[in-house]
């Protein structure tokens, strides 16, 4: 791997596998790269980690816009295919006031209900974001709690 | 679990949940002889939306069937491998041919269990192999899924607390309704007193006599109440105590019993809080608004009944503003609860920056950041101003409405005699207008009482729903329906396909592993491999995921976990001794224990010179850390304190790596001795510790890639060769 890296020259594609392979400009190939975000909270399009099939690093993006325009677009589509963040629209029902509880939630990815277990699973990210994890591990995200309507902004803010 | 199912027979429950015609659409696609395997549901497409697809494994094709594709299809013969993996809740099933992947589908974490099967019976079907090895699954408990409590009516589940002093409950609320008739009774006495003193000053009589009648009745009906009262209020305030202390005791006897798995998501900040300042919330609302609670709910009803045999029409016009303020105190009822919920909540976390920062000062102080732990608690302490300001400004506003509603109701009382009297109503006089005001006065002020009673009863209500959160959570652990018994365990261990997810992350995959009662395994691997979960996993610190632990050929859940514990034993990188004498610490797991084995258990833990060298022996106390014995003196304790209950399985997690050369050395002979004999896993960073192992494992990212004795490990030059290795350049290095 040269020393200074020449970012816009990464290529970045599938094979029939489905696996992202990372080309190097020296003709070096690595298959099953995973992309993953080192700050994907606080920091998200700074600092990917480019990881090879057996979790080493092989490469960390300072940030997603030294790649070539098409190459990034390549990689971004990775990344979206890893990350099952829905974002919840509208908080349907809830079987209790408090945790532990099932929630019907309406996100951006269709309808779905989870098992919310206590409320330490509901995680303040500043002053407006909400990230909630459910029973199995699943992060749903509510960028903004303002945006919501006025039933879901009060199930929301009693966790918070 | 006797004859092993056939694999569609096992099958046929899962299959025959899927909806029907759903189900038959598929089934009218099957070739003769073709029957279905295993099915599950992609519950996620591939623009990652909600959408679900059935996928169906036959024994001669695999079949995917969804609204927006139709159904598509794969003969066995093309496909190689069905690859499970998952990674943050969201879990991918790949259909990988020869030369390329077929097929690729996404499923939410709740489905993960049937993709393992559909694999699983993939394989069966591609190795031909129609006797399977899966797990025996008969006698397992099954973790029970949790299910949400009806939370709301979190104050009234105390009665389950209250029932047993049902009786007691029964003499104060009877005495209760004496005292209250009593008052009331009183205020018989009024009219009459009042139309005499009427008719003294108009002169129309001139003996006040019956006063002092009068007055004795007021003053003993007084004292009589005063009495009662006093008596039933000492009862009700046992009683609280007692079920306040009984809630407290429950609580943190289940607290007890939960999984690691409980607490390492929890602030410990916040699980005292609940146990100690919810818990005297409860008994504080418990011993002073239930008494008055009740007191004032009769003396409602009786005034009211009182008011009702005076002047009916009266009563009514009375009793207008009472509707009202039933409904305002009612709004503000549910206003109140989110409040204290969140100033719980604050005052919650504030626990936790102390319970955080105050064992973990050392570091504060070695990283000079004091001022920026101060600036932590203030946030957490204004967070508490704040929310309490929030709930304080609510009842401020609610409270004094309430009490201008009830001036109103005597207002309209005084209107009304006044009315009355000018329009010379008979049977109504300045004697039946005292008793209306009294009673009614009465009447207002108990309900302006039972008000600010609903600002307490909303802060019990949210303090009672904090601690049944604990109540409700169900163990990870679970307790076998029907335990095999067990005293003695011999000591052989068997991993069959153990797997383990923590959170999202898959810690530990296929592990499958013999071994033999009174061996020493070594088990070596880099930081984050996963030993210490496997460790967890044998001290059922958290249960499998999938596959089983065997010891002595049963599954360790079939077993009570109490009698499990007690045949395991476990000495930590970094022991913790509790605050008590060097005594009481040896025999922590065995407090039968005579003062001869505590002794003995020294002996052979080489801790008996040393502790004879303190002040006072084995009954010298030891802090809360332990912190004025050095490590490798606590390291020495807590082997004595393993070796005493004479465990069959013995696990040593990294025990010398806390300690200096020299130490080791000693703590090894100690070790020695307690593993003789002995089942032993030993996790170790230095290689050289496990000498005495007859056989090491290595693992990396939750398998066992490695396993054999130290010097087959080396000849086969692969992951032990390499740490070996690096061990030795590192000891040549820094010159050891």
């Amino acid at each position: 791997m040269p020393d200074i890296i020449s970012y816009d020259k990464l290529k970045f594609d599938w094979n029939a596998w489905g696996q992202l392979v990372l080309s190097f400009p020296d003709g070096t190939q690595h298959a099953g790269v995973e992309p993953v975000r080192c700050f994907p909270l606080t920091n998200p399009t700074h600092a990917i980690a480019l990881l090879d099939g057996e979790g080493r690093e092989i490469l960390n993006l300072p940030t997603l816009d030294v790649l070539a325009p098409a190459e990034r677009d390549v990689l971004l589509r990775e990344l979206s295919e890893r990350e099952f963040v829905p974002v919840i629209q509208r908080i349907a029902a809830t079987s209790a006031l408090h945790p532990p509880c099932r929630w019907d939630v309406e996100t951006d990815r269709g309808r779905t209900s989870f098992q919310l277990e206590s409320d330490d699973d509901c995680r303040r990210l500043g002053p407006q974001a909400v990230l909630i994890a459910d029973s199995n591990g699943i992060r749903y995200s509510i960028p903004d709690i303002d945006q919501l309507d006025a039933s879901s902004q009060r199930i929301v803010r009693r966790l918070v | 679990m006797n004859a092993s199912p056939t694999p569609a027979a096992s099958q046929v429950e899962s299959w025959l949940s899927i909806e029907p015609s759903l189900r038959k659409s598929i089934e009218s696609q099957l070739a003769a002889g073709e029957t279905v395997v295993a099915c599950m549901t992609s519950d996620i497409d591939n623009q990652r939306l909600y959408r679900s697809t059935l996928l169906v494994l036959t024994n001669r094709r695999f079949l995917s069937c969804a609204a927006a594709t139709g159904v598509q299809e794969w003969s066995l013969a093309n496909i190689d491998k069905l690859k499970t993996k998952d990674r943050a809740g969201l879990g991918t099933l790949e259909l990988l041919g020869p030369d390329r992947r077929l097929a690729v589908w996404h499923y939410t974490i709740a489905q993960g269990p049937s993709a393992l099967v559909l694999g699983d019976r993939f394989e069966e079907l591609k190795t031909h192999h129609t006797s399977t090895s899966k797990p025996e699954d008969d006698d397992i408990p099954e973790a029970e899924e949790h299910e949400a409590p009806p939370n709301t009516k979190a104050l009234f589940r105390l009665w389950q607390f209250a029932k047993p002093h049902a009786f007691w409950m029964f003499i104060a609320f009877a005495l209760s309704l004496i005292a209250t008739v009593a008052e009331v009774e009183t205020a018989k006495m009024i009219k009459p007193l009042i139309n005499l003193l009427t008719n003294y000053e108009a002169k129309t009589t001139a003996d006040l006599s019956p006063a002092v009648t009068y007055l004795g009745i007021m003053l003993g009906a007084a004292v009589v109440a005063w009495v009662l009262s006093w008596i039933q209020g000492a009862i009700l305030a046992w009683v609280s105590e007692r079920v306040t202390a009984d809630l407290r005791d429950r609580t943190y006897s289940h607290l007890q019993k939960l999984s690691l798995e409980y607490f390492g998501g929890k602030r410990t900040g916040d699980l005292m809080s609940r146990i100690s300042s919810d818990s005297d919330r409860l008994c504080q609302f418990l011993s002073d608004s239930i008494v008055d609670f009740t007191a004032n709910t009769i003396l409602l009803f009786v005034v009211a009944w009182a008011l009702f045999s005076e002047n009916p029409y009266l009563t009514l016009v009375t009793l207008l503003p009472f509707p009202f303020i039933v409904w305002v105190m009612y709004y503000s009822r549910d206003k109140l609860q989110i409040g204290f919920q969140s100033a719980n909540r604050a005052w919650a976390h504030m626990s936790s920056v102390l319970a955080d920062t105050i064992p973990g000062i050392r570091v504060v102080k070695a990283f000079a950041q004091e001022n920026r732990e101060i600036v932590r608690f203030q946030t957490a302490n204004e967070a508490v101003v704040i929310t309490n300001n929030r709930v304080n400004s609510l009842w401020t506003f609610f409270w004094p409405l309430i009490q201008f509603l009830n001036s109103l109701g005597v207002f309209v009382v005084w209107a009304c005699g006044v009315w009355l009297i000018a329009h010379n109503e008979p049977r109504f006089d300045v004697g039946s207008l005292t008793v209306f005001v009294w009673l009614s006065g009465k009447f207002y002020s108990k309900l302006e009482q039972m008000s600010r009673m609903v600002n307490s009863s909303q802060r019990a209500a949210a303090s009672a729903q904090r601690i049944f959160e604990i109540l409700d959570r169900v163990s990870n652990v679970p307790e076998p329906a029907k335990p095999v018994p067990l005293d003695k365990l011999r000591g052989d261990l068997e991993f069959k396909h153990v797997g383990f997810r923590y959170g999202n992350r898959k810690v530990i995959r296929d592990f499958s592993l013999k071994i033999e009662a009174g061996e020493m395994i070594g088990l070596v691997g880099h930081t984050g491999a996963g030993k210490s979960t496997l460790i967890n996993l044998v001290c059922r610190f958290f249960d499998v995921a999938e596959g089983a632990i065997l010891a002595d050929g049963v599954d360790i859940r079939s077993y009570k976990v109490e009698k499990y514990r007690r045949n395991v034993g476990i000495v930590l990188q970094d022991p913790f001794l509790f605050y008590g004498t060097i005594a009481e610490n040896i025999s922590y797991g065995h407090p039968e224990a005579t003062r001869d084995e505590i002794i003995n258990a020294a002996k052979t833990a080489r801790a008996h010179e040393f502790i004879l060298q303190l002040a006072d022996g084995y009954d010298s106390l030891v802090g809360e850390r332990g912190q004025s014995l050095s490590g490798g003196e606590r390291q020495r304790i807590s082997i004595a304190r393993a070796l005493l209950i004479d465990p069959r399985i013995l696990i040593l997690d990294e025990a010398t790596s806390a300690l200096d050369s020299t130490t080791e050395r000693q703590i090894q002979e100690a070790l020695h001795n307690l593993v003789k004999g002995r089942t032993t896993i030993a996790i170790a960073h230095r290689l050289s510790t496990l000498r005495q192992a007859n056989r090491i494992m290595v693992i990396d990212r939750g398998r066992l890639v490695e396993l054999g004795t130290h010097d087959e490990l080396l000849t086969m030059n692969g992951a032990y060769a390499a740490l070996h290795r690096a061990q030795q350049e590192l000891t040549k290095d820094i010159g050891w």
